[in-house]
């Protein structure tokens, strides 16, 4: 049996991994000359190198990393990132880990659980057996538990997190990261079940960032025999009679396949890949309605020097500059109708040349930012002038907190939603394949019918991907998942 | 033997508050041979359901001025009919533009799909089937609001069954429209109107239904689900999901009340009551702003929740986490109500002069960022710049409600937040203020309205709060959001009508299943109580 995987992310590689140990003939195509796709540690600028477009590793699935061993492909952990948060006009401070409920710490676990679990298979016919299994952990978190977790899950995180921390500057820092990839601001009810499912994905983060993710992840994929080739990209998915027969690459070269698993997107692989009008109608009205609107946007500085936020002794290696919640909901109504930052700009900051000095000149520095709210489709489109303001916007935020900071850019790479969208041929330019919502996650993700990785109606075809359950920021479970259920079918 | 409601003679039950609810409850109690005194703080009978004469001559449907889901069994087992109850349907859904004629959903399906071609030929082939489809997932919620709240936490063989059997209709859904259903709790009412229809003409006012009364944007998750609603009217007989009372939403009150009354319950206007006397953790009664003491063998608060515990029962007779999420619970009042009495209809421009279409409500709800921007406003502490507005002219449905020739106006206005950043206190200063962007806002579509208006009613979240009690404004007695529903309204634990304090029970739109003039809760806790012998 062989197999095409598409894409080059972690998932693709995870997935390629996965088969190939099983014995597969496998070939992995990725579209760019690097392997790795948003998690690519490039030179964004002579000399200065981030470590992936793709925020940071603090996600990496725990499945995948153990599935793959992938310790012994030399990922490397570190306890944690202190981050440092900053806002202007008083004095930066650590953040310690959130404050949150006893409940929280038990309900964890079993969250945790589905991540690594294939969802629930809710479509006619299934059995209702494996259903059982979660059910029975939902009960087993006991009435008190099982009922504060359904109180607090529809919540907004602005409403969640003010239950238990005081203090509004800790509270927008601790929200941020329930906020990247939905499309909504702090006061968007479910967004604090969001935030569960981010404090329970999180794990110890990757040395090296993404980058070492795809190092370590390509190194287990190679071992395992399979065949991985950057520069090749898909350009389309053959079919006979309905069935997967193997994909043509954009060189026009033709490759034979008993079964295609795709990484890069459950939506362009049903609409563009597949083609929209082979799809039968079911799958095509189930997957034209998949939600992917970006809403953020990266920014890559190479500094002459480090940055230091004022008050900090030492150059932080993770910086969150963030006002009091209404300032992020502010932020998120830019992203709502569609306009530039107007008001200050919360970001997301790394800093990796703090821990690797390798990635910059001597006592040079890279800042990699992630801009969690911007929109895709602002009113006029991403013109060159457009770019420039959001850099600005960018710069101020920065300034605001360490004056001075705007005098040691000596280059920047800005990546727009439509600049990813274009680049990376991400769908909305949404770098998780499709916005976390809870109608969009579990059974649901990428939509009703296809959360088993399988598209019915086109055998042989597999969705895999961060556009797939687990969903959202779990670096290569989407894969594994994708691979066994390959496997098993 | 002494009076009733002395310690030795003490009523079946007291009720606090003689909302629509209350007088319900108290119906059915009476209904059942108990002895039953229902106690008024205002003047009228009817809480937010109420028909005043405010400006002599001029009767307005002062707060509530529609009613879809009146349970039908409620209008039969008190034969609301005889007691002067009349519903007559909307003709009209209408939503007036700048340009162009507007559109009009009419009952008709042929006339609406004419009107909504002329935005959206795609729109206008859906609209029916996307109607056929939420009537059936509206079938399978509707069951849900003639029962208790389901409890998933309970292993009680009752509850099991209830929560097997909404599974099994679940499943009987299919799984498409069960996955459909799933959506519509978590989706905001833009994401799930973008699945179907492309015009935004037809988007936005469709859209409104899901933020009426509550403190939320058509962009908030979880706003789709109250679409259903529109549909669930529908399938109680009537052609149109909203309807209106002749003589205003206090004739529905007034109805209830005389059936109470002939069926026994002892009725009370002016009787403010001040605190429910609890006595070794148990309702015994309770102490009325007179200075008099009545007792009850149980009581019931018709008010909402938070006022019921934290103001009438007092925290120092409830269990620490219960207060907790008393406190937490979400009130945010998002809307006022402005009355207008008129000496001439006005003018849509349109779609200029009388006509059937000013016979149903009237959504100002150009478009979807119009309510977007007037939601924002709310967000920072003001009230809408150009607010949301359904109105209704109840005098094109009852002529008895102004002089001849002239009309009244009711408008449903959002958003106006309870919390304005002055401070909600303030609200009086700002009355005028926000009446005046209502008259503007008007304006802009029917530009001869200021002429005719003889006198209006400017009614603020604040004045609602004072008036009519209702906390913070919030017309639902608490939002009407996933973590406030069902099993958790109007907290985990305590949504089957009973409470912390023995024999102290809630029938208000505070529990399940939640606001709009329905009755349900007001019967639910009645049958509730009756079935577990608490009166």
């Amino acid at each position: 049996m062989s197999v095409v995987v598409i894409g080059g992310g972690p998932d693709g590689l995870a997935a390629a991994a996965v088969l190939a140990s099983a014995g597969k003939q496998v070939t992995l195509l990725a579209p760019e000359d690097t392997l790795g796709h948003t998690s690519a540690g490039l030179e964004f600028h002579p000399g200065f190198r981030h470590t992936g477009v793709f925020p940071d590793a603090d996600n990496l699935s725990t499945l995948a990393a153990s599935a793959l061993r992938l310790d012994t492909h030399g990922l490397t952990r570190v306890s944690v990132h202190d981050v440092t948060v900053c806002t202007p006009g008083r004095d930066p401070l650590t953040l310690g880990p959130p404050r949150t409920p006893a409940l929280v710490g038990r309900v964890l676990p079993f969250l945790g659980k589905q991540l690594v679990a294939p969802a629930p298979d809710l479509t006619d016919g299934a059995s209702l057996v494996p259903l059982i299994g979660p059910a029975l952990g939902f009960r087993r978190l006991g009435a008190a538990d099982m009922m504060e977790l359904l109180r607090v899950a529809p919540l907004s995180v602005d409403d969640w997190v003010a239950e238990w921390e005081d203090d509004p500057i800790v509270a927008s820092a601790h929200m941020l990261p329930a906020l990247r990839g939905a499309w909504m601001g702090p006061r968007g009810p479910t967004s604090a079940g969001l935030l569960l499912l981010d404090l329970a994905r999180r794990g110890a983060p990757v040395r090296g960032g993404p980058a070492a993710v795809v190092a370590a992840l390509e190194a287990a994929a190679t071992s395992a025999g399979a065949t991985l080739r950057a520069g090749a990209g898909v350009s389309q998915v053959t079919l006979d009679g309905g069935r997967v027969t193997g994909v043509i690459l954009e060189s026009g070269e033709t490759l034979a396949a008993t079964a295609v698993l795709s990484t890069v997107g459950p939506r362009r692989t049903l609409m563009d890949l597949v083609s929209a009008r082979e799809l039968p109608p079911r799958t095509e009205g189930r997957i034209r309605t998949v939600r992917c609107r970006g809403s953020m946007a990266k920014v890559h500085l190479a500094l002459a020097g480090p940055l230091i936020p004022t008050g900090c002794s030492a150059a932080p290696e993770r910086v969150r500059i963030v006002g009091p919640p209404t300032a992020l909901e502010r932020a998120w109504d830019d992203v709502k109708h569609g306009r530039l930052p107007q008001s200050f700009m919360p970001l997301d900051i790394a800093q990796p040349t703090v821990a690797d000095p390798a990635l910059a000149p001597d006592g040079q520095h890279v800042l990699a930012v992630t801009v969690p709210f911007a929109a895709q489709d602002i009113d006029g489109g991403w013109t060159e002038d457009a770019r420039k303001t959001l850099l600005d916007g960018v710069l101020s935020s920065l300034e605001s907190v360490a004056p001075g900071a705007r005098d040691l850019v000596v280059g920047h790479e800005v990546l727009t939603p439509s600049d990813l969208e274009r680049t990376f041929g991400l769908d909305g330019g949404h770098l998780i394949h499709g916005e976390l919502g809870l109608d969009q996650l579990g059974p649901l993700r990428p939509a009703h019918g296809l959360a088993r990785h399988r598209v019915d109606e086109v055998p042989g075809l597999w969705l895999g991907g961060m556009g797939c359950h687990p969903g959202g920021w779990t670096g290569g479970a989407g894969g594994v998942l994708a691979a066994r259920a390959l496997l098993a079918g | 033997m002494s009076a009733l409601g002395t310690r030795s003679n003490p009523y079946d039950a007291i009720v606090v508050g003689g909302g629509h609810n209350g007088l319900t409850c108290a119906a059915y109690l009476a209904r059942a041979g108990k002895k039953v005194l229902v106690l008024e703080r205002r003047h009228v009978l009817g809480g937010a359901a109420v028909s005043e004469e405010i400006i002599p001559g001029y009767t307005f449907t002062v707060c509530s001025y529609v009613v879809s889901l009146l349970r039908p069994h409620v209008i039969r087992d008190l034969d609301l009919s005889r007691h002067g109850l009349e519903i007559v349907p909307l003709e009209c859904s209408f939503t007036p533009h700048h340009e162009g004629p507007g559109l009009c959903r009419w009952p008709d399906p042929a006339k609406t799909r004419d009107e909504i071609a002329r935005f959206s030929r795609h729109d206008a082939d859906l609209y029916p089937q996307f109607g056929k489809i939420m009537g059936k997932l509206a079938r399978f919620a509707k069951p849900i609001i003639d029962e208790p709240a389901p409890d998933p936490s309970s292993f009680r063989p009752s509850d099991l069954k209830q929560l097997l059997g909404l599974g099994k209709a679940f499943r009987d859904l299919g799984d498409d429209l069960a996955a459909l259903q799933f959506k519509l709790t978590t989706m905001s009412a833009v994401d799930f109107l973008d699945e179907w229809f492309e015009s935004e003409q037809l988007k936005a006012p469709m859209a409104c239904s899901g933020i009426i009364g509550t403190m939320l944007g058509v962009h908030s998750p979880g706003t789709a689900y109250v679409l259903l609603h529109h549909y669930m009217g529908e399938i109680d007989g009537s052609s149109r999901a909203w309807g209106f009372a002749k003589g205003g939403t206090g004739a529905i009150s007034n109805a209830i009340a005389s059936a109470a009354t002939e069926l026994g319950a002892e009725l009370r206007v002016s009787s403010p009551v001040s605190s429910i006397i609890v006595e070794k953790g148990s309702a015994v009664g309770v102490a009325m702003e007179s200075g008099d003491d009545l007792y009850a063998r149980t009581v019931v608060s018709g008010c909402e929740p938070r006022l019921t515990f934290l103001g009438l029962v007092g925290e120092q007779n409830l269990p620490d986490d219960f207060v907790t999420a008393m406190k937490r619970y979400k009130l945010r009042g998002s809307s006022g109500k402005v009355n207008i009495a008129l000496d001439a209809l006005p003018s849509f421009s349109c779609r200029p002069g009388d006509g059937p279409h000013l016979r149903g409500d009237v959504a100002i709800a150009p478009d979807i960022d119009y309510l977007e921007r007037a939601y924002d406003d709310a967000k920072y502490g003001d009230f809408s710049h150009r607010p949301y507005i359904n109105l209704v002219f109840p005098t094109l449905l009852d002529r008895n409600m102004a002089p001849p020739g002239h009309h009244v106006m009711s408008c449903f206005v959002q958003y106006a937040p309870y919390a304005i950043k002055e401070g909600p206190e303030h609200w009086p200063e700002r009355r005028d203020a926000f009446g005046e962007t209502v008259i503007d806002t008007l304006e802009e579509y029917c530009p001869d309205i200021r002429k005719h208006i003889v006198g209006k009613q400017v009614l603020t979240p604040w004045d609602l709060e004072q008036e009519f009690g209702l906390t913070e404004g919030n017309i639902f007695h608490g939002e009407l959001t996933l973590d406030q529903l069902l099993f958790q309204r109007p907290t985990a634990g305590w949504a089957r009508y009973e409470t912390p304090v023995d024999r102290l029970w809630l029938c208000s739109s505070g529990v399940h299943p939640g606001g709009g003039i329905m009755s349900a809760p007001g019967y639910l806790a009645a049958q509730r109580m009756l079935e577990k012998g608490a009166v």
